[in-house]
């Protein structure tokens, strides 16, 4: 029986001088050509490592002296959700549940959750003063994602593919791996009203094995593939037929999306394979752990996926509940759980792409919707916070083993250098090559943008 | 800027504005320029000043007037108050909308040195001006834009060909064509003809019998004949509706973060499948979408029918799970307006919300004017406190039974009393002994009747008020069955205000005791009683349990007396019967919800008023009124109406749509109509007929139609029945020349697209597993959300489960409209998913499966499967390919080979187009 490669070589089908533009029907040109970036580009393509929930930055990664000194005295909060809109009450503050150290020669602080992390702090750019809109998930996971909490926008992932196209014609230009279906589900990594071709791909999906993470359809489980071969032949032997006549650009490029889907079949497969990995590049990620295999196989994917040139990779850390994973509104020590789960991953990608030279021009962003409060929610817990949070960046042209921005003393609202998620937003597309305001989508009588009529980039974290 | 620096100038510009009065003297210029002029300078130059790369909010802050005219929001800083001043809400973050400077905040001490500043009268020396840019909409000029003028009556034109038109649509076609000298395409073929007619109009194909039929009939009527049918045929209204669906952004859920699923949303799905089977009047369907609610009606079906088609308004995507409730209820508003906009009128107000429309001439009073009808609506219903989630709006349907509802009401109210009961009291069949409620007890002086603290047996428990020490009490009284101990048991619920020495007196068989409970401790058995000891009874005399009220401070409990056998355990909760009542309550009460069912409505809000212009969008930058009104371009001058005061207004803007005179209503819906079977419209852009739209290919024709509409009391069936019948819609689709590429002339039929609905409809028929069945409620269980929903229903698509958040995949794939966005004009990619979707998919594999065995049992030859898929007879060379195909199997293969077969022809160009 002929391998998946095998077949690729001896196919009569035509592979390898496709062209992908005919297959859009409509325009000559094909919207996932790589194009020229309009400004210089320090980054070709983002890995968002997306922590779903609101990691505590009190407790991970943004260190506040004052916070441990004034542990259990009152504190003055304007409440932000529905019931308590706009009301003062007085919280109790919190200490970090775990230790702060510095770490390598930037002296960066990072508590004892992320000890993997935390020795690649020269490699990090952090953002402590972020900050975003709403308060609930839902809301602000879109915000995080399209640039807005409630009206239907793109994803940043597909804003990017519209800008930039991708590298690799029999992949997606789009990808997240395991997302979930709640908190905007599809939303998320919707194209909106952009052209189809934008949407973000499926790799597996939360709450499934990340071993058995694959793309929807991708194989056939009851044909072998030369049985297949054979059926795919008839296929297109009737096709050119019933086409003959009707030169018709849109028939043809029908015609045409099955070549592409059977190279698709052919090579994703392998892509998604990790065996081919030695040993050591799994442990390095955690593969083979129980607590970090999962998201040691997303992270190990996505620098597979990078390397093939896919120019927007997420990795989901998340599930399918009410309360994502960081979400710990009571029973703060379970941060300790999701921080095992994702330290080894996260700093065994952070390696490997320096190791293979990827992490120049590959812009790694780790966060996620919001933070949480420094005070304590019930016994605790901490809530929500949307007001001040850290999220980090590495390579892509940020400057390495720096802290941007800061919160107010006790880690409640960002004070200085604040950076707004569409800021933040601004600035990615900066790295890449884009300019925000310029990359724009026409519908519905009006220009749109992923930052919407604000934005700016933030200099400060460009190397 | 230019400064002029005449004494005289200086002197005049400061009496103007008024700071001579507040002291515009040395000490103060010097605080600006030692605190302010650097703070201003440092911190908002860059971004409110001439020299900004980009002005942010119109403000300037590089010079007096700057201020004092101030940005989008109206002056900056009120000299003398601190507290009115937006400059200074901005940086001290009083206000979360806006907080200044942007980055960092500025220092409490420079915060101070504002206020101070501002304290002082806002010396300022500074001179300029501010430029304004006032481009005001022209309404006149606007009004001169194609599709702003009403429709106009045009002479059918004269064409040479005089044999080839055979209604008038032709006429104006041909002679379009004519002038361009070219040459329209043949009529199609009879076979091509039959497949085209059953999908434009009922969505599915014609069966190879009645392909048989048509090809037979060669009387001149057989095409209108199948016509006819087919208009008549329910798969009509749900071909139909499904393209009314797209266009009102339909949808089962409501998207956003926690999608919440609108259980009653089917309603609304029946209700335009109906109105399309009943060809209801066009208009009549926009006025039940605005103000369904409001209509008057003449039977109860009827109001229930307009009341489910108002559903329209609330039926948008919303993310119910925003906590600015403020914003979340003009989120809300600005998606009415923007659906209503796109679904009736082709126009894109959405743009006006935060600025004046760019492109078309729609200032943003019109789009206030808009929001005040839709915020005087109540939209919304309340939600869940806990969760911070609001839902949707529902109003109960007109009730057919009323007797039998009254009648559940009275057994769930009985049954509810008897699951309280049991809650509270212990079953006596369960409890070891003999309970005595405090409704037996013979009561002495006035007791209070109570259920202010749980827990308690039977309805209630009394207590003395704290009043009347000594003299109130109550005497319980039983004859015991056996002559033997018994364990006394007083029942009350327990609370810190309760009297802590309650005489109990039992009168047993050797004589009294009294025993002082304590009734502000916990009651230990069970939660409601307290033992007071074990005493001899006989079965002859009766056993006397008195409560008194003697020497006792507070609050006395009389609540039960119970008598165990002593050491016996007094059960837990009567549970089994509880869970029985409870079930039954339960499938009651699901009885009484479908009698009295409910469907996502509007409602006039409570309170009724003119909104406000927000000024940026921004919902709490609250800007002049605006009284409640319409889209002034498109309204004649001097034609408006008055909204009356106590009306949303939403009647009224279903009667201005629906003006037979208005530009743009019927325009926009034989546009739609014409683009479902002719493939493009005469103005391609079917949602957009603005500025940025293109213009209609054929505007006589288009008026002609819309004319001709609307004088037909606004019938869509008689519409599409002149369309089809026209020589243009029967063209063939094979270009016989390289002119007009794009086909706007019409001069061959344009080739469409197989949607999803139509594929996936067309291969459960074929397979044979297609179920029936119309209409009612489809989402299984309905959860609170949609996520993750489980598909796995063979029901006709516009009966599946439509879901903002969790779409059928196969929908997803082959391009079905994103239900949170008007399509009138859905995608058409050819992305390789489709292709991995019909290769590799399950549902397709089996579908073709089952194709595969049921066509072998009938032992069907290659012909008859081409009919069945493609709706013709394979041609000889698909023959010949498919009997080679056939071969490569062993003869015992020949399921695998039919249902690869079968497989193959669904994934075949001629599948998935429609010539």
């Amino acid at each position: 029986m002929l391998n998946r490669r095998q077949l690729l070589k001896s196919s009569s089908c035509g592979f390898g001088s496709l062209a992908l533009s005919s297959l859009l029907g409509q325009s000559a040109s094909n919207p996932l050509t790589p194009k020229a970036p309009v400004l210089p580009a320090k980054a070709k393509r983002v890995i968002f490592l997306f922590m779903a929930g609101g990691p505590s930055h009190v407790d991970s990664f943004d260190y506040k002296p004052e916070l441990i000194k004034r542990d259990g005295q009152s504190f003055d909060f304007v409440g932000v959700r529905k019931t308590t809109f706009g009301k003062k009450s007085q919280r109790k503050l919190l200490k970090p549940l775990w230790d702060f150290k510095q770490y390598g020669q930037s002296g960066r602080w990072v508590s004892s959750l992320f000890p993997h992390i935390a020795k690649h702090v020269d490699d990090l750019c952090f953002i402590h003063s972020m900050h975003t809109e709403g308060v609930a998930h839902g809301p602000s996971t879109l915000f995080l994602h399209t640039g807005a909490t409630n009206l239907v926008r793109p994803s940043m992932g597909s804003w990017v593919t519209y800008g930039l196209g991708t590298e690799n014609e029999n992949l997606p230009g789009f990808v997240t791996i395991m997302p979930s279906a709640s908190k905007g589900g599809p939303r998320n990594y919707s194209n909106a009203f952009l052209p189809a071709i934008h949407q973000g791909t499926c790799i597996g999906r939360a709450g499934l094995p990340a071993s058995k993470a694959t793309i929807r359809n991708l194989n056939n489980p009851h044909l072998p593939l030369n049985s297949q071969s054979k059926q795919f032949d008839f296929l297109q032997q009737l096709n050119r037929q019933q086409a003959q006549s009707k030169n018709d650009q849109n028939i043809n490029a029908a015609i045409e999306s099955f070549d592409l889907a059977f190279r698709m079949q052919m090579n994703a497969p392998d892509i998604l394979d990790l065996s081919e990995e030695s040993e050591a590049t799994k442990s390095m990620y955690g593969i083979g752990e129980k607590a970090t295999d999962d998201y040691g196989r997303q992270c190990l994917m996505a620098r597979r996926l990078a390397e093939r040139g896919v120019r927007f990779i997420q990795v989901n850390y998340s599930d399918e509940s009410v309360n994502p994973r960081w979400d710990q509104h009571s029973n703060m020590p379970k941060h300790k759980v999701h921080a095992h789960a994702t330290d080894q991953p996260v700093a065994g990608l952070l390696q490997d792409l320096k190791q293979r030279g990827l992490l120049e021009d590959t812009l790694v962003w780790w966060g996620s919707e919001f933070g949480r409060t420094p005070f304590s929610q019930g016994k605790d817990g901490r809530d929500h916070n949307p007001r001040g949070f850290t999220t980090w960046l590495a390579g892509g042209g940020t400057k390495p083993g720096y802290a941007h921005g800061a919160t107010d003393e006790v880690g409640d609202t960002a004070v200085t250098d604040r950076l707004h998620m569409h800021d933040l937003h601004a600035t990615m597309l900066h790295l890449l090559g884009l300019d925000h305001e310029r990359l724009t989508y026409n519908y519905a009588g009006r220009d749109f943008r992923l930052t919407d009529v604000a934005g700016n980039v933030e200099q400060g974290i460009i190397a | 800027m230019s400064v002029n620096s005449t004494p005289l100038r200086i002197v005049l510009a400061f009496l103007a504005s008024g700071f001579f009065a507040h002291g515009q003297d040395q000490k103060g210029i010097e605080f600006f320029e030692n605190h302010i002029r650097p703070l201003f300078v440092e911190h908002c130059y860059e971004c409110h000043s001439t020299g900004a790369k980009k002005l942010k909010a119109n403000l300037y802050l590089d010079s007096r007037a700057g201020w004092q005219t101030g940005g989008d929001s109206g002056p900056a800083v009120i000299p003398g108050k601190p507290g009115e001043s937006l400059l200074f809400h901005a940086v001290s973050h009083t206000n979360g909308d806006l907080e200044m400077p942007p980055k960092t905040k500025l220092t409490d001490k420079e915060i101070e040195h504002l206020k101070s500043w501002i304290a002082l009268g806002a010396p300022d020396p500074r001179e300029g001006n501010v430029k304004r840019s006032t481009t005001q909409i022209d309404l006149n000029k606007g009004r001169q834009f194609w599709s702003f003028q009403p429709p106009i009556a045009h002479s059918i034109p004269k064409v040479r060909n005089t044999t080839w038109p055979i209604n008038d649509i032709d006429h104006f076609i041909l002679a379009r064509l004519e002038d361009q000298n070219i040459t329209p395409s043949k009529n199609a073929s009879k076979t091509t003809l039959l497949r085209r007619i059953y999908f434009d109009l009922i969505g599915l194909p014609p069966t190879p019998d009645e392909l048989e039929a048509f090809l037979e009939d060669q009387s001149p009527t057989a095409f209108q004949s199948v016509v006819d049918t087919l208009l008549a045929r329910p798969e009509f209204g749900e071909r139909w509706g499904r393209h009314w669906l797209d266009v009102t952004r339909f949808a089962e859920s409501s998207g956003g973060g926690r999608s919440l699923v609108f259980p009653d949303a089917w309603r609304f799905r029946d209700y335009v499948i109906d109105s399309f089977n009943q060809d209801k009047p066009y208009h009549q369907l926009v006025r039940e979408h605005l103000a369904g609610d409001l209509l008057p009606h003449s039977s109860p079906a009827q109001r229930n029918s307009q009341l489910i088609g108002s559903g329209y308004l609330v039926l948008g995507a919303l993310n119910y799970e925003l906590q600015d409730h403020e914003l979340l209820k003009m989120e809300f508003v600005d998606e009415q307006i923007d659906a209503v906009g796109r679904t009736f009128l082709g126009m894109t107000l959405g743009c006006a919300r935060c600025h004046d429309h760019k492109f078309d001439p729609i200032p943003t009073s019109d789009y206030y004017a808009l929001a005040g009808i839709f915020q005087s609506t109540r939209s919304m219903g309340k939600g869940s406190a806990a969760s911070g989630v609001t839902s949707f709006a529902t109003t109960p349907l007109e009730v057919t039974d009323q007797a039998k509802v009254k009648d559940l009401h009275n057994s769930l109210a009985s049954l509810k009393e008897q699951i309280e009961a049991l809650k509270h009291a212990p079953d006596p069949k369960q409890f070891p002994g003999i309970i005595i409620d405090s409704t037996d007890a013979k009561l002495t002086g006035a007791w209070k009747e109570s259920t202010m603290t749980k827990p308690w047996i039977g309805k209630n428990y009394l207590h003395d008020d704290n009043t009347g020490k000594g003299e109130k009490r109550a005497e319980f009284t039983t004859t015991l069955k056996k002559a033997r101990d018994y364990e006394v048991l007083i029942a009350y619920s327990p609370n810190t205000n309760r009297a802590k020495n309650v005489p109990v007196t039992i009168h047993h068989a050797k004589g009294e005791t009294t025993v002082i409970v304590d009734q502000s401790k916990p009651a230990p058995i069970r939660g409601n009683f307290t033992s007071v000891g074990s005493f001899p009874f006989l079965n002859d005399k009766p056993a006397t349990i008195v409560i008194s009220t003697e020497g006792t401070s507070s609050h006395v409990i009389v609540d039960a007396v119970a008598f165990i056998e002593p050491n016996s355990e007094p059960s837990k909760k009567p549970k089994a019967d509880l869970k029985n009542l409870e079930s039954q309550h339960k499938s009651l009460s699901a009885k009484l919800k479908k009698l009295q069912p409910v469907t996502m409505a509007p409602t006039e809000a409570d309170t009724i008023a003119d909104g406000h212009i927000h000024i940026r969008g921004q919902v709490r930058n609250k800007g002049d009124q605006v009284p409640r009104g319409f889209i002034t371009v498109a309204t004649k001058p001097g034609a408006s109406t008055p909204i009356p005061e106590d009306h949303s207004g939403r009647l009224e803007l279903a009667e201005w749509i629906t003006d037979p005179q208005h530009p743009l209503t019927s325009r926009i819906m034989v546009n739609r109509i014409w683009k479902y079977l002719l493939g493009e419209g005469l103005v391609r852009t079917v949602d957009n007929f603005g500025e940025t739209g293109e213009l209609p290919s054929h505007p006589e024709l288009l008026d002609h139609l819309a004319i001709q509409f609307t004088e037909n009391n606004w019938s869509i069936k008689s519409l599409i029945r002149k369309i089809v019948l026209s020589r243009t819609y029967q063209l063939s689709s094979l270009a016989t020349h390289q002119k007009d590429p794009e086909n706007r002339l019409f001069g061959r039929a344009n080739r469409k697209r197989l949607e999803a609905e139509a594929i996936r409809d067309t291969v459960l028929r074929v397979s044979g597993n297609f179920d029936p069945t119309r209409s009612g409620p489809t989402i299984r269980k309905a959860g609170q959300y949609d996520l993750n929903y489980k598909f796995n229903s063979n029901r006709r698509s516009i009966y599946v489960p439509w879901l903002r958040n969790s779409m059928l995949p196969l929908f997803e794939v082959f391009d079905a409209p994103n239900p949170n966005l008007v399509v009138g004009r859905r995608p058409t990619t050819n992305l390789p998913t489709q292709a991995l979707f019909l290769m590799n998919s399950p549902f397709i594999r089996e579908q073709s499966q089952d194709t595969a065995k049921r066509l072998l049992s009938k032992e069907a030859t290659i012909d008859e499967i081409y009919k069945l898929i493609l709706s013709r007879p394979p041609s000889e060379s698909e023959l010949a390919s498919t009997q080679s195909f056939l071969e490569i199997f062993l003869p015992d293969q020949k399921e695998e080979a039919w249902t690869q077969l079968a497989q193959t022809l669904f994934a075949t160009v001629d599948f998935r187009f429609i010539d």
